[in-house]
């Protein structure tokens, strides 16, 4: 399984940034003043990337916070997930850092956070001398493989983040077993219910275990019944009434076939009133009934807003 | 890019297989529907369209079948 982690970190980064800093750098996050809020300054950061750098594969986030102390101050983010990257790394943390520096003046703490496999692997900065000048940075970096050892504490926590990070090495960890990788997913959703994460909560993570916990197809709908049964004993349908509007997609697709089938273009003329229908048992019903409606005058009836 | 989760992408299969059943008992009756469990086996969404478009012409069963056999043999 070829599994794109890029992409669910970045929308991680912005969803959780506050929870992330408090898991993975929390002598950072001791030091920031959370009632300011904080400001995701992607212009900015931009700004300071050549075109030829944008749209390759990097999680790279600057953001604005306040210290403690009343000072504004910048944070860059560096996610590495690839191993093969590793040389150019610090050196790319390096170099933008320096960029930030002189485009506005201004120091930013640059974090690493390595998420790839290889254990041996912990730069935590850059140098670069010559003729006995030096130039370099010394960044704090943290290596998710290491919370390996405390799994279950990452699964007791109420920090949303030490799901998107038990995901992660879950992911990794079961890259090659779909079925155990099946076995964590479903334990890690279930576990959003027990430790009491709101809805919206529950909704974003879902997405973010999902995104990085790729299944084959056929899992995925074994999947989906169980999240069924998991959200069915709990009265809490967050995740699974999104998909509803899916399912009528597809019925949609399936009635337009049917009408142009039975009735051809005249029947088409009924699409606008089947795109208002938003009940998947009525959508069925409209389906089944189209089977066998003798007339476009039946089929009508059966579309119309008022059809019981 | 838009992510669409696992399960989203599971209802979407789940409608068009409903369409998908219904146009075939429609088109070919009680054959048709033999065809049913290979429906199962197609996963991508794009594909299960396909099949649902190609039933409004289709003139038999077997003519709906090569939109699969030959890619998933």
């Amino acid at each position: 399984m070829s599994i794109d982690y890029d992409s669910p970190w970045k929308e991680a980064l912005d969803a959780y940034f506050e929870a992330f800093l408090a898991l993975l750098f929390p002598d950072v996050h001791r030091q920031i003043d959370w009632s300011r809020g904080h400001e995701s300054l992607d212009k900015e950061f931009q700004q300071v990337v050549p075109a030829a750098e944008v749209g390759r594969r990097y999680v790279d986030k600057l953001v604005k916070v306040w210290t403690t102390d009343g000072v504004e101050r910048w944070v860059l983010i560096h996610v590495e997930v690839q191993t093969t990257r590793e040389a150019e790394f610090p050196r790319r943390m390096y170099v933008y850092n320096y960029r930030i520096f002189d485009r506005y003046n201004r120091p930013v703490a640059s974090l690493a956070v390595l998420a790839d496999d290889d254990a041996g692997w912990r730069p935590t900065e850059f140098r670069s001398s010559l003729f006995g000048s030096e130039a370099g940075l010394r960044f704090p970096a943290v290596k998710l493989l290491d919370f390996t050892a405390n799994e279950a504490g990452l699964e007791q926590s109420t920090n949303p983040f030490a799901k998107v990070v038990l995901a992660h090495l879950k992911a990794r960890q079961t890259h090659d077993d779909p079925v155990s990788r099946h076995a964590w997913k479903t334990r890690l959703v279930r576990g959003l219910y027990e430790r009491g994460f709101s809805a919206k909560d529950v909704r974003a993570l879902f997405r973010l275990i999902d995104w990085l916990m790729e299944l084959p197809p056929l899992i995925d709908d074994v999947f989906r019944q169980e999240l069924e049964n998991i959200q069915g004993g709990k009265q809490m349908p967050y995740i699974t009434s999104v998909e509803r509007s899916y399912h009528r997609q597809g019925l949609r697709q399936g009635i337009e076939a049917m009408l142009r089938v039975r009735f051809s273009e005249e029947g088409l003329k009924l699409m606008p009133e089947i795109k208002v229908v938003h009940e998947v048992e009525r959508l069925e019903a409209i389906l089944k009934g189209l089977e066998t409606a003798v007339n476009l005058d039946e089929a009508r009836r059966l579309c119309s807003p008022i059809a019981t | 890019m838009p992510y669409v989760t696992s399960i989203e992408r599971s209802a979407h299969r789940q409608g068009l297989r409903q369409g998908i059943e219904a146009m075939l008992r429609v088109r070919f009756g009680e054959e048709g529907l033999k065809l049913m469990p290979e429906i199962h086996a197609v996963h991508e969404v794009e594909r299960l369209q396909a099949i649902l478009k190609a039933l409004e012409t289709a003139t038999s069963p077997d003519a709906v079948r090569t939109l699969w056999s030959s890619a998933n043999p």
